[in-house]
């Protein structure tokens, strides 16, 4: 069975591989301030959440930073899901 | 303008008063001078830009970002429209810094109004008072070429700024830099850039093209140098508007050096409004279909923000096409090339500097002249 985690870490890696010159990724690793995720990456990242885990995510009320590393990632997805079943 | 006695003494007086004064009334202070700016520079128009800072403010305030979009636009389009030929070579200039049809700064203040609006109705800027959006709106020292603000940073900075000896230097500094671009480089590059008008081979073209993208950059950044100085000589940081950008090894890391607080808003307005609504439509299952469409929306703005004349539409056209074909290349390039020592060497790095640069100068000879010109001078480059 495959966590949020490693559903967000597959997404990551299989889209942006390239872009970070083939290196792997942890938890921890900048994906925009580093450069491997673009503009456009925010915006499939984005869609991908919405999609995969059934999320609504408001760029008007999370910033770019928040979305910054897979932990953060899977922390707000969670935070979010959490909120929309009390919802 | 920046060298000019009476500029010189706008901002001494602006800047010796920001710096007595109690920090609640430094907004009030640099409404009054920008005021002053005004009423020396283009009186005709200070009814005009207050009006819309008035108007802007009571929108936001109702969240009605629409109306004050539409407003915005609407008057900018009028401005921009097209009028007689498009700019001559070395006229392209005035396009940053306003034509004559422009009311003076309205490029740079119409994008401002737009992100407040756009912010205050998200809830992002929780607390405005009108002073403080007339200071921001109106801040003389961005208001001829930029750096485009964003009202938040520019409060908080406003709010923190601590003129010193030391903030004094440094902007001093940036100015005496500014003047050594402007007067002594660019200046020398404008008119072996103008001589693209009287080419007859390819060598004398790219001679004058490269010239061409030398000066633009020289001339464009010096503006820049001097409003991030006289900001600084006051303690106020606005934004950077250039990082090297023609080191940039490909043409998206370009548009993140060049001009970038256009950039960063095209993106944050533009850009992201358009790629998160396709996303939510049945193309959402063909991401390609949705990039390309962004960035080419995304740099028709652009274009058309210079002027709506065709040549500026035809070069945001082809930007949109050169980072759409980047965006396609960076998302097919397999891994392990991607990985290789030789991709991540200097000659790589250096070989795509070189081909951003050719491609970006291309790009310039459609900014610089009418379209008929601009496929001439294209013709005597890459064809002869």
């Amino acid at each position: 069975m495959t966590t949020g985690d490693d559903r967000i870490r597959e997404f990551i890696e299989t889209k942006f591989r390239p872009q970070a010159g083939g290196r792997t990724f942890d938890d921890d690793t900048p994906l925009f301030s580093s450069g491997i995720v673009d503009s456009f990456g925010v915006l499939e990242l984005i869609a991908f959440l919405e999609d995969a885990f059934g999320v609504d995510i408001d760029t008007n009320e999370h910033e770019l930073r928040d979305l910054d590393t897979i932990r953060k990632i899977a922390g707000l997805v969670a935070g979010l899901s959490k909120t929309s079943g009390e919802g | 303008m920046f060298i000019e006695p009476r500029f010189v003494l706008l901002v001494v007086l602006c800047w010796t008063t920001f710096s007595v004064v109690p920090t609640r009334f430094r907004s009030h202070v640099l409404v009054a001078w920008s005021l002053a700016f005004y009423a020396l520079y283009a009186p005709q128009v200070i009814g005009l830009v207050l009006g819309f800072v008035l108007l802007t403010y009571l929108l936001a305030e109702r969240r009605h970002k629409w109306i004050v979009i539409a407003l915005v636009v609407g008057l900018l389009a009028y401005f921009k429209r097209p009028v007689g030929s498009a700019a001559a070579v070395g006229d392209a200039l005035d396009v940053q810094i306003g034509s004559p049809l422009v009311p003076l700064g309205f490029s740079y203040l119409a994008l401002e109004l737009i992100h407040y609006a756009v912010e205050r109705s998200r809830g992002r800027i929780r607390q405005a008072t009108l002073t403080d959006l007339a200071a921001f709106a109106l801040f003389f020292p961005c208001r001829v070429a930029g750096p485009i603000k964003r009202y938040t940073d520019f409060t908080a900075s406003v709010a923190e700024a601590r003129p010193s000896s030391r903030e004094t230097y440094r902007g001093c500094f940036r100015i005496l830099s500014g003047l050594f671009k402007k007067v002594v480089l660019a200046d020398a590059l404008r008119r072996a850039a103008g001589a693209v008008a009287v080419a007859t081979t390819p060598a004398q073209a790219w001679q004058a093209m490269v010239a061409y993208s030398l000066w633009l950059f020289l001339d464009f950044s010096a503006y820049s140098d001097f409003a991030v100085g006289v900001s600084r000589l006051m303690g106020i940081r606005v934004p950077e508007n250039f990082n090297w950008p023609y080191l940039s090894t490909n043409i998206q890391e370009f548009w993140n050096r060049w001009h970038m607080s256009l950039s960063s808003w095209a993106r944050d307005y533009v850009f992201t409004g358009v790629g998160r609504q396709l996303f939510r439509t049945r193309v959402k299952s063909r991401p390609g279909v949705i990039a390309a469409t962004s960035y080419f929306a995304t740099f028709l703005v652009i274009g058309a923000w210079h002027g709506l004349a065709l040549n500026f539409l035809v070069w945001g056209a082809y930007h949109g096409l050169l980072v759409t074909a980047y965006h396609f290349y960076k998302r097919s390039l397999p891994v392990r090339v991607a990985a290789s020592p030789f991709y991540r060497s200097r000659v790589v790095s250096w070989g795509g500097s070189a081909l951003t640069f050719v491609l970006v100068t291309i790009g310039w000879v459609f900014f610089s002249m009418d379209v008929p010109s601009a496929f001439r001078v294209l013709q005597l480059m890459l064809v002869s």
